[in-house]
């Protein structure tokens, strides 16, 4: 099959559903569930991390899932300090299309309830760094302000004082400098392609919980009551997974019957 | 007479006991060995960050061999250059976090939906090649195959609209077979690193360094 009948038929799939939303029911996930029940229950007062690997070209993936988290913790009596150990773009992402997008409440102020901290070179490293020393790796914070003279900053000495730790992407870099170095409890939020590097430790209990991808995501925004960015693509998810599916079982029919005419021809000769 | 310091024995050197004083830094409640160790990871982490300013000389110093040779395409390269260029003065010319209105402007509305665009274009690959070609030519295949399909419908909620029960099956999935797969590779991967760090100390592994 000509593969630009099969880029047409993806374009149509994609934006049918878009504009003529069909309103499938999303179940909701025992994982989504566990990780939603965990941060709910949250103490009040938690200091939670979360440090979100997204790139310009996987945030449209990861960026539900870090909203629709920030939303949930923005809700809760909890403090949040949002880093970025990942790539200098990711710096921009999070200050111009993440944080605009929060739905933050009036009561929480900057500087006491949350914190966003700019980019710590070195990726494993920076995570290193920032949980030995986090008034230490930087000294000002994502707008340009002095860090040091944040309230929540004074709070915070090194890893011990995290109460949770949200990696947002691979979490085995985390895992090994925070989880391990100071017992901080851990959550993820994976991508689609990551879940399985994550599930080994969610069986080991050294994750608390784990959202998967977009799908991940709009259980969560449904289980907020909130449905947003991810309920609203799933519909175009739906639609070109069906039709994907229904592609390669019809291929495959169309190969085995071709395959018993060329085994038919042998047995007549 | 040879440069002492140009020795290949020298970043050998190097790297074996700055990973010895790492090591002997993890675990332990010797002060002196957990700050040096605290020294190393935060010198690991400022060479990082010159490490990207190198990147971008290295970047405009090949492109613009290219363009000097005039080589196939050397047009792209004079491109790469300008873009590299303009947005390295307007960050300079920025406060230190990019409050460049243009420099700002250019990173929201340009570059991050090009780079969007361009990781959405693996889907239609991704669709044409899968249909194309995945097919169960046996038993291993046929396997994969009915995964794939099962994991695909447990993703989308066309796939609970049709059976309840494909969500139970794909989470079983993800938790049970695929969980332990994975299991299996992190301790690969956990070996390897183990054995990789023997040889880097030992100076057996010299990949990083110049021939030799």
């Amino acid at each position: 099959m000509n593969r630009r009948i099969i880029f047409l038929c993806v374009i149509v799939v994609v934006i049918y559903p878009l504009y003529n939303p069909i309103g499938l029911p999303i179940p909701i996930s025992p994982l989504t569930r566990q990780l939603f029940d965990y941060t709910d229950a949250l103490p009040s007062g938690t200091i939670i991390v979360i440090d979100p690997w997204m790139s310009t070209g996987s945030y449209p993936e990861l960026n539900p899932m870090t909203v629709v988290m920030l939303n949930h913790l923005m809700n809760l009596d909890t403090k949040i300090i949002i880093i970025n150990t990942h790539h200098p773009e990711t710096l921009g992402i999070i200050k111009d299309i993440t944080i605009p997008m929060l739905d933050i409440p009036t009561d929480k102020v900057y500087g006491e309830d949350w914190v966003f901290i700019g980019f710590i070179p070195g990726m494993e490293l920076g995570i290193s760094s920032f949980a030995s020393n986090p008034k230490g790796v930087v000294t000002k914070d994502g707008y340009g302000g002095d860090l040091t003279k944040l309230p929540l900053m004074q709070e915070v000495t090194d890893g011990s004082d995290f109460d949770l730790w949200i990696a947002v992407g691979k979490p085995d870099y985390a895992l090994r400098q925070v989880q391990e170095v100071y017992n901080t409890p851990m959550t993820c939020l994976a991508p689609g392609g990551g879940a399985a590097e994550a599930m080994p430790y969610l069986a080991s209990g050294q994750l608390k919980g784990v959202m998967i991808s977009t799908r991940g995501a709009a259980e969560y925004e449904l289980l907020l009551q909130k449905p947003g960015l991810a309920v609203s693509g799933m519909d175009a998810t739906s639609a070109v997974h069906i039709f994907i599916i229904l592609g390669i079982i019809i291929g495959n029919i169309y190969y085995v019957l071709k395959q018993k005419k060329i085994v038919g021809n042998k047995v007549l000769e | 007479m040879e440069n002492p310091l140009k020795r290949i024995e020298v970043p050998i050197f190097l790297t074996g006991v700055l990973i010895l004083l790492l090591l002997l830094g993890w675990g332990t409640t010797i002060t002196f060995l957990k700050q040096t160790s605290k020294l190393v990871v935060n010198s690991a982490t400022l060479i990082f960050s010159l490490g990207l300013l190198t990147g971008l000389v290295s970047v405009i110093l090949g492109n613009t061999k290219k363009v000097l040779k005039r080589s196939e395409d050397w047009y792209i390269s004079a491109w790469t250059i300008i873009v590299a260029c303009v947005m390295f003065i307007l960050g300079i010319f920025s406060n230190p976090f990019g409050e460049h209105v243009l420099f700002t402007w250019i990173f929201k509305y340009v570059i991050t939906p090009i780079s969007a665009t361009t990781f959405s274009i693996l889907l239609f690959y991704m669709a044409s090649s899968t249909i194309r070609t995945f097919r169960a030519r046996n038993l291993d295949a046929l396997t994969l195959l009915i995964t794939t399909i099962l994991i695909m419908l447990r993703q989308a909620p066309i796939g609970a609209a049709i059976w309840s029960g494909f969500g139970p099956i794909g989470d079983w999935i993800l938790t049970v077979p695929s969980m332990a797969a994975s299991t299996a590779v992190l301790f690969g991967v956990a070996i390897g690193g183990i054995t990789l760090v023997f040889r880097l100390v030992t100076g057996k592994e010299r990949g990083y360094l110049r021939r030799g």
